[in-house]
C-alpha cells in the first residue's frame, strides 16, 4: 500500500506536470483519445517509478522521455483503455470541437512539412518550438549531447524553411 | 523567413498550446484519473541509485525511436562479398570511421545524413550537410562559444569551444559536403586525429546489423511489399537497387512512396482522360492505405501514414478536407515526396 508521503508527492507531481504532458501528447498523437491514453500511461509509469522521478524541472524532462516512449509504442498492440481515460479523451475532443484545434490551412501546411523531416530532426524542432525546451533540455529528453541537438536544430530549421517557402510559393500560384 | 518567423509558423502548426490546455476545464476528468492512479498498487520502492539505470533505459528507447537500434555488428569478414550495387551505393555514401578498434559505428541514417560512433561512454555524432551551409553554422555558433581554427580530414576546420571545452567541429568533407561533429571534450583529439574517410569495403564491414544494407535491405523491402496493392506491371527492381541503408521507418516510407505514388499517378491520369472507372479503382486502392501492414508499423514512429491517408481520402472527390482545396499533383508531391 502506498504511504501518505508517496501519495502526496505524486499529487504534487501530477498537479505540476499533468497538463504539459497531456499537451505534449495532444500535439503528437493522432487523436485526443490516444493522447489521453499516452498521458495516462506516462503517469502510470511515473506512479510505479515514483522513486526514480527527479524533482522540479528535471521531473518534467523525465516525463517527456517516458511519454515519448509510450507514444512510440502506442500503436503496437492493444492497450487497456479504461473509463477514466476515455472520459479524459472525450473532454479534450469536446475542447477541440469548441475550436481549440489549430487545424486551419497554415497549421496543416506546417504539419505536412514537419512530416517530411527525418524523425530525429523533427523531434528536436518541435521540442524546441512547442515545449520551449533549450538544447540542453532537449538533450536530456532525447539522450543526446547539447551540441548534437544544436546541429540538428540548425539543419531541421533550414530544411523546414525550405519546405515551407516552396509550399508558400505553390499556394500563391 | 528568419528563426523567429519559423518558430511562429511552427507554433501555428501545433494543434494546441500548453497555455490553452492549462486553461481548459477538464470537467474533473484529470482529478478522477489521479484518484484512479493512486488507488493502484504502491510504487516500486528502490534506492535512488536506480535513477541512472532508469535514465539509461529511457535513452535506449529514445535511440530506438529516433533511429536505428544498435545490435551487434555486421558481416565483419574480409571475405564478405558485396553486390555491385551495394558497393556502388557505398561509394557515394559518407564513409566515415574512427580509426581505432575501440570505436564502433552505432548509428547510420541515410535520410538525414547522420552517423554516430561509440566507445564505452564516449560518443561522437557526425551530421553531413551541404557545403553551402558552412558559413551559416559558423555564424550561428559565434553566439554560443569561441571559435578556434583546427584541421579535419587534412583541411582547415573550425572547433567550437564552450566554457573552455571543445564541443563541436565543422569541417569540409569534399567540394560539395561538410560535416558537423559533436563530442565530449575528452574526445576532441580522437576526432581530429582518427576520424577519416575509409574505402567502401572497410566501411560496409563495420556497419552494425541494425543497418539495412545488401540482402537484409532487399529482404526487408520484400517483406514490406507483401500486403501492398501493387499496380499492374510494377517492378520492384529499381527500388531494391536504390540507396544503401536506412532505418526501418525511412525504408518503409521509400517503399510506400514507390507503390503509393504510382496509384496517385494512375488516379490523376484517369481523371485527366475522364476515365471514371479507372479513377474509382485507384481511389479505392489508395483509401485502403490505413490497412497496409507497413503503414501500421510506421504509424508508431511518425506521421507519414496519417498524411498519406489524408491525401488518399481526398481522391474520393478531388478535394482535401481541412483545408478545403483541390487535390493536385504538386500537392501530392510536396506532401508525400512523390515525383508524379
Amino acid at each position: 500500500v502506498a504511504d501518505d508521503a508517496e501519495v502526496e508527492r505524486f499529487r504534487r507531481l501530477f498537479a505540476e506536470h499533468f497538463r504539459p504532458i497531456y499537451g505534449y501528447a495532444l500535439r503528437r498523437a493522432p487523436s485526443p483519445e490516444q493522447a489521453a491514453d499516452v498521458a495516462s500511461e506516462t503517469f502510470t509509469v511515473a506512479w510505479r517509478r515514483l522513486a526514480d522521478v527527479p524533482d522540479g524541472r528535471e521531473g518534467r524532462l523525465w516525463l517527456y522521455g517516458v511519454a515519448q516512449r509510450v507514444l512510440a509504442n502506442a500503436h503496437r498492440g492493444e492497450r487497456r483503455r479504461d473509463r477514466l481515460v476515455e472520459r479524459l479523451g472525450a473532454v479534450a475532443s469536446q475542447r477541440f470541437a469548441d475550436g481549440a484545434d489549430h487545424g486551419g490551412e497554415p497549421g496543416e501546411r506546417v504539419r505536412e512539412a514537419l512530416a517530411e523531416l527525418a524523425v530525429t530532426d523533427r523531434e528536436v524542432l518541435v521540442l524546441s518550438a512547442w515545449e520551449q525546451l533549450t538544447p540542453v533540455e532537449i538533450g536530456v529528453v532525447l539522450g543526446l549531447p547539447a551540441a548534437t541537438v544544436r546541429t540538428r536544430l540548425h539543419r531541421a530549421r533550414a530544411r523546414l524553411r525550405e519546405r515551407l517557402t516552396s509550399e508558400v510559393l505553390e499556394v500563391g500560384r | 523567413m528568419n528563426d523567429t518567423a519559423l518558430d511562429e509558423a511552427l507554433r501555428a502548426g501545433a494543434r494546441v498550446t500548453d497555455d490553452e490546455v492549462s486553461g481548459w476545464s477538464l470537467d474533473g476528468a484529470d482529478d478522477a484519473l489521479l484518484a484512479g492512479l493512486v488507488a493502484e498498487p504502491a510504487p516500486v520502492r528502490r534506492r535512488r541509485g536506480r535513477l541512472l539505470a532508469m535514465a539509461a533505459s529511457i535513452l535506449v528507447v529514445a535511440g530506438g525511436f529516433t533511429g536505428v537500434a544498435v545490435s551487434g555488428y555486421g558481416p565483419g569478414s574480409a571475405e564478405e562479398a558485396y553486390a555491385a550495387e551495394v558497393m556502388a551505393a557505398a561509394d557515394l555514401a559518407t564513409r566515415l570511421m574512427v580509426d581505432d578498434p575501440a570505436w564502433r559505428i552505432t548509428y547510420v541514417d541515410e535520410t538525414a545524413g547522420d552517423l554516430e560512433f561509440r566507445s564505452g561512454r564516449g560518443r561522437i555524432s557526425v551530421s553531413v550537410y551541404r557545403l553551402s551551409e558552412f558559413d551559416g553554422f559558423v555564424e550561428d555558433r559565434r553566439e554560443v562559444g569561441k571559435l578556434e581554427p583546427s584541421r579535419l580530414f587534412g583541411r582547415p576546420a573550425v572547433t567550437v569551444v564552450e566554457d573552455g571545452r571543445p564541443q563541436e567541429i565543422f569541417g569540409r568533407l569534399d567540394d560539395k559536403r561538410m560535416v558537423g561533429v559533436s563530442f565530449a571534450a575528452a574526445d576532441h583529439d580522437v576526432v581530429l586525429t582518427k576520424l577519416r574517410v575509409v574505402p567502401s569495403r572497410q566501411w560496409l564491414d563495420a556497419l552494425p546489423d541494425s543497418v539495412f544494407s545488401g540482402d537484409r535491405r532487399t529482404l526487408a523491402i520484400e517483406e514490406m511489399l507483401d500486403g501492398l496493392p501493387l499496380p499492374p506491371g510494377y517492378d520492384p527492381g529499381p527500388l531494391k537497387r536504390q540507396g544503401l541503408i536506412s532505418d526501418r521507418y525511412g525504408l518503409g516510407a521509400r517503399v510506400v512512396q514507390d507503390v503509393g505514388c504510382r496509384w496517385f499517378d494512375r488516379w490523376f491520369d484517369a481523371q485527366e482522360r475522364g476515365d471514371a472507372a479507372g479513377a474509382d479503382q485507384a481511389s479505392r486502392t489508395l483509401r485502403t492505405s490505413g490497412d497496409w501492414p507497413v503503414m501500421r508499423e510506421m504509424e508508431a514512429d511518425g506521421d507519414y501514414p496519417g498524411i498519406f491517408g489524408f491525401y488518399a481520402e481526398a481522391t474520393k472527390d478531388g478535394r482535401t478536407r481541412n483545408p478545403d482545396r483541390d487535390l493536385t499533383r504538386q500537392r501530392v508531391n510536396n506532401a508525400l515526396g512523390c515525383t508524379i
